[in-house]
């Protein structure tokens, strides 16, 4: 029998986070590599650009590299991603390249590595205001691939001292210069300056210390902030008078609305929503997440979501409610969320917010038996015609209508097989009698997507895998092929001989 | 479009989406009064939120900005010129201290 991984169960499987832990991309991306060349490096770049997990972005391309008998062309876009890295994470790559060692391929990452700094050393303005803020990565990562800075003036930035081996201050007129008198400035003069030399958020509060409570430098920080920042941020900004100034205030709505334009930090903002006090500050970011989910968009058609409210399902209703509050935002069409356990309750949530689904559905509580079908039946039974399903529970059936028989009738009345996902989650033991959803389903030779939530539930990766739903069963796949590969030539221009040539 | 307008909330919106909206009710407004029909009471609370929010947001901006500028043109200042203000200072404290010493 066959027993290799689908593109679809790869795409499900490689979007997920490990928060940090790369390790896990191993074995998955190892074989999706060995079976899927040509697909895994489309993903590499299609993860790039679509892609929310930035560890994904960092592992891929290296497990990719592990594989022998890659070919060539596929090796050249790996090493074209990791070089498309910002310094942090190619430093996370760099160590994770050290890590799983690339048999015949490490010279090849370590020149990489070189060319990569170099090219960055050739404009020393843009240089200094990246190394402004990751001094202490590119420090290490020079050190980590034996790399010697080209330029004197980075070697005294970066060590302190001349190529002569002399202790040098920092450069006159530099941005560490800037930086370094910002404490001895006067609260507009520093706010000035850290807006005309564009100095970054972190930086500025850290030189500043306790003078960054000044309205004058609160206002300069916050237009300096990235939305990730700004998002995590706000409840310091709360407390430093942003709902109260009204200059701050102004600076804070001109921010948000720059952040809700950033596909960057969808996954955190309704954490951060939670952690203020302030209900004017927590719609602002709840409004803030609604406009960035839209900007994700890529989801078409008219959704329904099966919940399941079985016995000792609370977990899975609370993953039921975030999957349809995506969806709501996502989709341009129409969303019902069905609670089951041997009978519907069906729920419109079309444009609805994810907070406002959760106080709908608040005393819906989990009890009874098993029957995934019957959410579906209802759809059959009042003609709604639905383009995907999206299923969470553990996927035991116990009671009729199951649901592949439905599924069956279902499609034959609308004329359409309509792709389904399953968010597998709790794992509990199948009693005699129970059936697995994707066992009956595979059954009557129908495929269905799973994605594996039974270990432990990731609130922040749930955005994710919704945004990778699609109408048509294998549509998701084209745009994974249709994304162009990169060369490495076309990402580093001092790639090679040049890179000698520079050097010397 | 009349259900997010009976039912938006300020904090959410974007301005974008306020002047959309305001737009909007102004609209509905003048449809009501071409047809000569009562208007209701929602409509001219809605409106005066969406205007108020508007015309507030638009205010914190414009004074947003102007501390941006201020502080970018305090920046831009020469060495020479800083000195200049600061012995004017120096100045102005050195009189008021005569003054109160002689009261």
């Amino acid at each position: 029998m066959e027993t290799g991984l689908t593109k679809n169960r790869i795409l499900s499987e490689l979007s997920k986070s490990p928060h940090g832990v790369l390790k896990e991309y191993v074995s998955i991306g190892k074989q999706a590599t060995a079976q899927e060349p040509e697909f895994m490096a489309h993903l590499i770049a299609w993860d790039r650009v679509k892609g929310q997990v930035r560890d994904a972005k960092v592992a891929l391309p290296v497990v990719s590299l592990t594989v022998p008998g890659f070919p060539e062309e596929f090796v050249d876009n790996s090493l074209a991603h990791l070089a498309m890295l910002g310094p942090r994470e190619l430093l996370k790559a760099f160590r994770f390249v050290l890590e799983l060692k690339l048999p015949g391929r490490m010279r090849a990452v370590r020149r990489l590595i070189e060319a990569y700094l170099h090219e960055r050393e050739v404009n020393y303005p843009k240089w200094e205001r990246l190394a402004i803020q990751h001094r202490g990565t590119l420090r290490e990562l020079y050190a980590l691939a034996h790399v010697k800075p080209a330029h004197e003036k980075v070697n005294v930035v970066l060590y302190g001292r001349s190529f002569d081996k002399v202790k040098v201050p920092y450069p006159a007129g530099s941005l560490f210069e800037a930086v370094a008198m910002l404490k001895d400035m006067s609260p507009v003069e520093a706010a000035g300056v850290i807006a005309s030399r564009g100095i970054p958020f972190l930086i500025a509060s850290g030189a500043l210390g306790s003078k960054a409570k000044d309205p004058d430098l609160v206002l300069a920080l916050i237009n300096r902030m990235s939305p990730t920042e700004l998002v995590t941020n706000t409840k310091m900004l709360e407390k430093l008078g942003v709902k109260t100034n009204p200059a701050l205030r102004g600076a804070f709505e001109k921010a948000l609305e720059k952040a809700s334009k950033s596909k960057a930090n969808v996954l955190k903002t309704s954490r951060a929503a939670e952690a203020i006090e302030d209900e004017g500050l927590k719609e602002k970011l709840r409004g803030m997440q609604e406009r960035q989910i839209q900007a994700l968009g890529g989801v078409d058609g008219n959704w329904l979501v099966l919940a399941d409210r079985s016995g000792s399902m609370a977990e899975t209703m609370e993953v039921a409610r975030t999957v349809s509050g995506t969806l709501a935002k996502l989709v341009k069409g129409k969303v019902w969320l069905v609670f089951f356990d041997t009978s519907p309750q069906t729920i419109d949530v079309t444009g609805l917010a994810l907070d406002v689904i959760k106080k709908a559905t608040e005393h819906i509580r989990a009890g009874g038996g098993t029957s995934i079908g019957c959410g579906l039946q209802r759809m059959f039974d009042e003609n709604v015609e639905v383009d995907g399903i999206a299923v969470i529970s553990d996927a035991q059936e116990n009671s009729p209508p199951f649901f592949a028989d439905v599924y069956k009738r279902y499609s034959e009345k609308f004329g359409k097989e309509v792709p389904v996902y399953l968010y597998r989650t709790s794992k509990t033991m199948p009693y005699y009698a129970d059936r697995d959803l994707a066992a009956s389903m595979k059954n009557i030779g129908l495929d269905i997507q799973e994605f594996d939530l039974s270990k432990t539930v990731d609130y922040y990766s749930l955005p994710n895998l919704v945004s990778t739903m699609r109408v048509s069963r294998y549509s998701l796949i084209d745009e994974v092929m249709a994304t162009k590969l990169l060369k490495l030539s076309d990402v580093l221009k001092l790639e090679g001989k040049e890179v000698k040539a520079h050097v010397a | 479009m009349l259900h997010e307008f009976q039912n938006f909330n300020k904090e959410r919106l974007d301005m974008a989406q306020l002047v959309a909206l305001a737009a909007f009710g102004r609209q509905l407004r003048a449809e009501y009064e071409t047809h000569q029909l009562e208007e209701p009471e929602w409509l001219d609370v809605q409106i005066k939120t969406l205007r108020r929010e508007i015309v507030s947001r638009n205010a914190d901006s414009i004074d947003a900005r102007r501390r941006e500028i201020r502080s970018r043109l305090d920046s831009l200042k020469t060495p020479t010129e800083k000195r200049e203000e600061l012995q004017k200072e120096l100045a102005a404290l050195d009189e008021k201290q005569t003054k109160a010493a002689s009261a």
